[in-house]
């Protein structure tokens, strides 16, 4: 399904040349450095990365969750959404935290976190979790909320909602905790929901129900979200966009189409050969040589060039530009200017595309 | 959850029978008979209606069992030394509701000082108010409670005579200011330094960023997920708490000269009255044990995990 060509035209969330450094005993980490990234209504967008490129910094900034040493130093988040049967678009960096809390998060921006062991509060139980943003941004009164929340556990696939409510976080497995925090996350019908890789935790089987879960939950309430994962295969399964993401950076977009079958960036190439397929019997795995780029430092020219054995002399000297390959997709890497030598992706890459286009399915 | 309490009860009786056997042979083994003092002053056929009356003359067994009576029903026996065959429990009598009160009010106060000094030093974390907290809390852990007593009464009592010196009868609850003030110097020290600990671990957790993400407000964010969950450490220093007030109210008793158990402690011990210091260290003992019945109660009430495991941590 993530490949029908659905366009996704409306713009509910914005993220401009947004820049985030953490200020450290070593010295100062440009964590985040200029990312753009559009969001459509009724769109998945997932965002892919290695550990430490900055996905959750990204996402949490969207939702006013900063660290102290946290600085946003420039770039903007825009929302539009409905007010009044008016449309409206803020720019949520420039809001103060307290009014984003009151207003946006919970009720507009809701999140999914990757770890339902430690997500749930252990000292207070389900019901009374599920019922607090509800009770707080519906201003329901104890029964009502008791209502909706058992019916909330029951939209996410809890069989015993009743008993579930009045159970504590370490009596219920790490799936069924997931799809509390789900509930929770849809309980104040949100616009966006940021899913930070909600089910890298979990065990194979227990994934898949999880991402059915989030894509059933979509359709009903026509929701967008954001999707962050390691995880290739997943985002095979529920992406209609992708952003690859590497020190800080989004190195590549586009349809998850474009971002499978036409990759621009030796980044995602090397993302995509690292990938293990079903056939691949004994064949090594691919991975990428070296280690993720030290944001300590300043980074010149492109972050990824060290570990780039495409890399051309200007990728150590000049960072490079977006180069736009077609209205959805783009990526930055000299390899796209016009005076650059003709690079293909790895042979081995190009067969699998080849394979499994005839196949239809990457994985 | 009553499972765990009757637990937690069973466990306090049987530490309270334990400590009554060790303070019954050291009883045992004291040299002497308790009427040594009395010597010439009463007659062979006395002492020996006093053995009778005090199953003296009988078995070990039995004399422990009428011991654990005597003790539990609160009748101590008599203090030789400091008031001749004076009852103890008479002594210990508006004694010991005194003692409790002052050691009350320093835990409260200290309970509620040192949880919002370490709060707000976890909230501010490496800043400079979380360092002048830090430097706070570690000065009253280190300097002894005297020290804070005698400096405060050399400020508020001596120089500016907002208070009495010395404790006073007629104005007792006045009286009772300052010795409360030094005692919880060293709770409001040790709980604010634990919670700030704690809540800075506690705050970083998922659950915290969770709630946070629900929209909720930064005081309920802070108390009821973050607050409550860091007490259940915060918890664990009850115990040592009421010991480390023990010992300075001792002190800080004799100083101001309060007519509480613990200068009545330190009057038994200068003057040997064994029976009256091994009736305090009985009740001492006590304190602590029903404080810990109360602390492993609140422990079930914080934390499901050890409520429905019945005591072990899950
Ligand atoms: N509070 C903080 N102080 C200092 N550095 C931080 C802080 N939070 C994040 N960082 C840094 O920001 C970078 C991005 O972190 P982020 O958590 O966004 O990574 P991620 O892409 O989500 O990784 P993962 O896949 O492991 O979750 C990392 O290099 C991390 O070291
Ligand atoms: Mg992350």
């Amino acid at each position: 399904m993530a490949y029908t060509e659905t366009a996704y035209t409306e713009k509910i969330l914005e993220i401009k040349d947004l820049s985030i450094s953490f200020q450290t005993s070593a010295g100062t980490v440009n964590a985040i450095r200029g990312v753009n990234l559009d969001l459509h209504r009724g769109e998945t967008l997932a965002i892919v990365g290695e550990s430490g490129s900055g996905k959750s910094v990204t996402v949490k900034s969207i939702m006013g969750i900063t660290s102290k040493n946290e600085h946003v130093n420039h770039g903007e988040i825009l929302y539009t959404y409905e007010e009044n049967g008016e449309k409206v678009t803020r720019n949520l960096l420039s809001l103060p935290r307290k009014q984003i809390i009151r207003h946006y998060c919970g009720q507009r921006i809701a999140m999914v976190f990757q770890d339902p062991m430690t997500s749930l509060n252990p000292t207070m139980s389900i019901g009374k979790q599920v019922m607090e943003g509800i009770r707080k941004h519906r201003k329901m009164n104890r029964k009502d909320a008791w209502n909706e929340a058992v019916n909330l556990l029951t939209q996410v696939g809890i069989v015993n909602p009743e008993h579930v409510m009045k159970s504590y976080a370490h009596q219920l497995s790490g799936g069924m905790r997931q799809r509390v925090v789900i509930a929770i996350a849809i309980g104040c019908n949100p616009d966006i929901l940021i899913c930070d890789e909600p089910t890298t935790a979990l065990d194979v089987t227990i994934q898949a129900r999880i991402l059915e879960l989030i894509q059933k939950l979509q359709k009903q309430r026509n929701l967008s979200i954001i999707y962050i994962t390691h995880d290739l295969g997943v985002v095979a399964k529920v992406a209609n966009t992708v952003a690859i993401m590497y020190a800080g950076k989004i190195v590549e977009k586009g349809t998850s189409y474009e971002v499978f079958y036409d990759p621009k960036h030796p980044y995602t190439w090397g993302l995509l050969s690292a990938i293990p397929s079903l056939d691949s019997d004994g064949e090594r795995l691919y991975t990428i040589p070296g280690s993720p780029a030290n944001l300590l430092h300043e980074v010149k020219g492109d972050a990824f060039a060290p570990r780039n054995r495409y890399a051309l002399n200007i990728d150590f000297e000049e960072e490079p530009p977006v180069f736009k390959i077609s209205d959805t997709h783009e990526a930055s890497t000299w390899l796209l200017h016009p005076d650059a030598p003709e690079v293909h992706p790895p042979i081995g890459l190009q067969k699998r595309i080849q394979q499994t286009l005839q196949e239809g399915l990457f994985i | 959850m009553w499972k765990y309490i009757l637990k937690r009860l069973g466990i306090a009786v049987v530490t309270i029978l334990i400590i009554l056997l060790i303070l019954f042979v050291l009883l045992e083994f004291m040299p002497g008979t308790p009427f040594d003092m009395t010597e010439g002053n009463i007659t062979d056929e006395q002492i020996e209606v006093l053995y009778a009356k005090y199953g003296l003359d009988k078995p070990v067994l039995y004399r422990f069992v009428l011991y654990v009576k005597n003790m539990l029903s609160g009748d101590f026996g008599v203090s030789y030394v400091i008031q001749n065959n004076m009852p103890i429990s008479q002594m210990l009598e508006g004694r010991l509701t005194l003692s409790i009160k002052i050691g009350a009010q320093a835990m409260l106060i200290g309970t509620l000082f040192g949880l919002i000094l370490g709060i707000f030093a976890a909230l501010k974390h490496n800043t400079p108010l979380d360092s002048g907290a830090t430097l706070l809390s570690m000065i009253g852990a280190s300097v002894p409670s005297y020290v804070f007593a005698l400096g405060l009464a050399y400020v508020f009592a001596f120089k500016l005579k907002w208070v009495p010196l010395l404790y006073n009868s007629k104005k007792e609850f006045i009286s009772t200011i300052l010795p409360t003030i030094a005692l919880s110097f060293s709770p409001i020290a040790s709980i604010a330094r634990y919670s700030r600990t704690e809540m800075i671990e506690v705050m970083d957790s998922d659950y915290i960023q969770l709630a946070e993400s629900k929209g909720l407000s930064r005081f309920v964010v802070i108390v009821r997920h973050g607050l409550r969950n860091a007490m259940i450490t915060i918890l664990t220093i009850m115990g040592p708490m009421l010991v480390s007030l023990m010992t300075g109210s001792t002190v800080v008793e004799s100083i101001f000269s309060v007519p509480g158990v613990g200068n009545l402690f330190i009057n038994a011990l200068q003057v040997n009255d064994y029976n009256v210091t091994i009736t305090l260290a009985f009740i001492f003992s006590a304190e602590y044990i029903l404080m810990m019945l109360f602390v492993d109660v609140m422990y079930g009430i914080i934390d499901p995990r050890i409520r429905v495991s019945g005591g072990k941590k899950a």
